[in-house]
């Protein structure tokens, strides 16, 4: 039945008793008023859905009631009908201006008032479901506000660089929709070398964002571990694979920059160019695309070589995606735009530089795509592993045996597993489980890296440190080195550790290869006390912090002990 | 995107003009499905001549479609790779993956 709450206010009361009755009997609920003031009471007290109302009325005046009953309906909107005598032209076209919605004549029709009803019911009806999808609609959006908001404090707490490479890196990035599908991370391994990654995820929004996630915890994880650059690569390129279907790929440009190794070496794969600055604003190396993205191939077909560069003073590296070299559309940004930027200015306002030229290229564009910039300082990134070694502990009447228990761990290791496993991330893994370190530190590592590649690149490889010598020195030397572990056979290295009981016990490394020996006399007169520590030279680092250092047997053997913390 | 697709001597050529992005993926699929149940079709040559522009996400298909096709011991290969098309192709380094003629 298509009932109504019918508002009736008629100053005759005889036209009113008879329209009064009539709604009735068509089963609507009747108020009634018989002045303007009554009608406008009504109105207020019980919200009617539709008003019949007579033109002409005393009191206030029908129309100035028509108005008052628009103010107290504010926004929803109440029909209103107003009868006018046939007779009253003015009557008739006034209801209408003054913003009655019909107007009928009186005396007025029963089955015209009724299919005026009618209609207004259907009216009505919309509009109840109009407001009821409207309410449901506001309260869904809050809710999404709340998640949204939820969602961009929980990703940003997880992509915040951490103090420690606020000083070495600076980055920009602006998301194309409310959640960039870019991410940017930084972590340094125990030898100290800086990491950086720029991970372009496919898409945009909050689902390449999430994506983000398991890739970014990756990347810390392995550079925490102190794994090398190919098994970062590796490991990304697994992640990637294993979350997602192999349509959505990342690009990425990983890059570490290493004070002990003096090298940046990058692995760019899908995204332009990475540059790498001088002081004086001048290209010092070029890091293009020469990978497949992240997570297309698989572990055979993968290639982890990472390009590299001397380390000299006064670098600086810029990292992209290619959002920030699109920008602009028509006339975009680009390499030569990025460049631009980047050589005009002195290397302290080169970051500021490119963000503000690319700020006023976006305003008033709408994004495209996600846009992401880092300038890492490589001088800074250097300095991390100057730290770390200067923060080593060093000599004797430190260190206490934490866990009080004596314990020896003896491994043997044939070219087989030399190949395949990192050894010294390894081997550190398993002392960490036996004898946990009361605080930070990498001295540990460092001694075990220094020995474990001495024991495999000059006992057992006989390769020779001044190889990585000069621009591609680096590349060149892990290439040897590579050829020679691949032809390698009959090969056998030893690993022995151990800490007894008593207190204030070092921790004993004993290394022992199958190599042809070397003299070691003469590294150890040649290794410089300095602070610079060109690579071949670590001996003299490991003797600055450990207690005692002895080789024997012709040089296959080496001793150490430190102490652990 | 328009797209044609012929077959010739066991090869199927599939033709694309125009954009080559995350609207396309429908008719993509559809256009590769008969070459693909084809068993007369050894290879399967993508025709970028007449692309315009291509993205992330018409890489991600062309990566599916070589899934499918190596799956079912067919080739495939690009062809006709030009100007911004070919950048894009270069810099994610497909042509380690596709054929490129």
């Amino acid at each position: 039945m298509n009932s109504l709450r019918v508002l009736l206010a008629e100053r005759d009361r005889a036209t009113r008793e008879l329209l009064h009755a009539f709604l009735l009997r068509a089963g609507h609920a009747v108020f009634v008023a018989a002045s303007a003031r009554e009608a406008i009471e009504a109105f207020r007290r019980e919200g009617p859905d539709v008003v019949l109302l007579e033109a002409a009325m005393p009191d206030t005046g029908g129309t100035d009631a028509v108005r008052a009953m628009r103010d107290l309906s504010g926004s929803r909107w109440v029909p209103l009908i107003v009868l006018a005598a046939h007779t009253d032209e003015d009557e008739v076209g006034h209801g209408a201006r003054t913003g009655a919605d019909w107007t009928l004549t009186k005396p007025c029709s029963f089955a015209v008032l009724q299919a005026r009803l009618d209609s207004v019911h259907s009216i009505v009806a919309l509009r109840h479901e109009l407001e009821h999808k409207n309410r449901a609609l506001e309260a869904f959006e809050e809710r999404a506000r709340q998640e949204i908001r939820i969602a961009r404090q929980t990703l940003r707490s997880f992509n915040r660089i951490e103090a420690a490479h606020a000083g070495i890196l600076q980055h920009w990035i602006v998301p194309a929709i409310e959640f960039s599908g870019d991410t940017i991370s930084a972590a340094h391994s125990p030898d100290g070398s800086f990491w950086l990654m720029l991970a372009d995820n496919i898409g945009h929004g909050l689902s390449a964002a999430l994506n983000a996630i398991p890739l970014t915890r990756a990347f810390r994880a392995v550079a925490a571990k102190g794994l090398n650059p190919a098994s970062m690569v590796r490991e990304l390129n697994r992640t990637a694979r294993a979350q997602q279907p192999h349509e959505r790929f990342v690009a990425a440009t990983i890059a570490r920059i290493s004070g002990r190794d003096g090298i940046i070496e990058v692995w760019n794969g899908g995204n332009p160019e990475a540059l790498l600055i001088d002081a004086e604003g001048a290209v010092a190396d070029v890091f293009d695309s020469r990978h497949l993205p992240l997570g297309i191939l698989s572990d055979d077909e993968l290639d982890t070589h990472f390009k590299s560069t001397p380390l000299v003073p006064g670098l600086q590296l810029a990292v992209v995606s290619d959002g920030l070299l699109e920008t602009g559309r028509a006339r975009a940004f680009g390499q030569a735009g990025l460049y631009a930027a980047l050589s005009a200015v002195p290397p302290g306002k080169r970051f500021g530089s490119v963000v503000s030229r690319l700020q006023e290229i976006i305003s008033g564009l709408p994004n495209s795509d996600d846009v992401s910039f880092a300038l890492v300082d490589c001088d800074a990134a250097r300095a991390l592993h100057a730290i770390e070694t200067a923060n080593a502990p060093r000599g004797a009447g430190l260190g206490r045996n934490a866990g009080g228990e004596p314990w020896r761990l003896s491994a043997s290791f044939c070219e087989a597993q030399i190949r395949r496993l990192d050894l010294v991330p390894f081997i550190k893994v398993l002392i960490d489980q036996i004898d946990p370190p009361r605080m930070e530190s990498q001295a540990l590592f460092l001694v075990l890296s220094e020995l474990i590649t001495n024991a495999i690149d000059h006992g057992l490889l006989g390769m020779d440190s001044r190889l990585k010598q000069g621009a591609d020195g680096y590349d060149a030397y892990l290439q040897e080195r590579a050829r020679r572990l691949e032809d390698l056979s009959g090969a056998e290295l030893h690993i022995e550790l151990e800490r007894n009981a008593a207190p204030g016990e070092p921790l004993r490394i004993r290394i022992s290869d199958s190599g042809g020996g070397f003299d070691h006399t003469r590294i150890l007169r040649e290794a410089p006390a300095g602070a610079e520590y060109p690579h071949g030279r670590g001996i003299a680092l490991v003797r600055k912090v450990v207690r005692s250092l002895a080789y024997c047997d012709g040089g296959k053997t080496v001793e150490v002990c430190c102490e652990r913390i | 995107m328009n797209i044609s697709v012929m077959e010739i001597h066991g090869q199927a050529r599939i033709a694309l003009s125009g954009r080559f992005d995350f609207n396309s993926h429908r008719g993509f699929k559809r256009a590769c499905e008969a070459p693909l149940g084809d068993t007369t079709v050894g290879e399967i040559v993508v025709d970028l001549g007449a692309v315009e522009y291509l993205d992330s996400s018409a890489l991600g298909m062309l990566l599916n479609l070589r899934e499918k096709t190596l799956a079912l011991n067919k080739s495939v290969a690009l062809a006709n790779c030009r100007g911004v098309v070919a950048d894009i192709l270069g810099v994610a380094n497909f042509g380690k993956l596709f054929a490129m003629r």
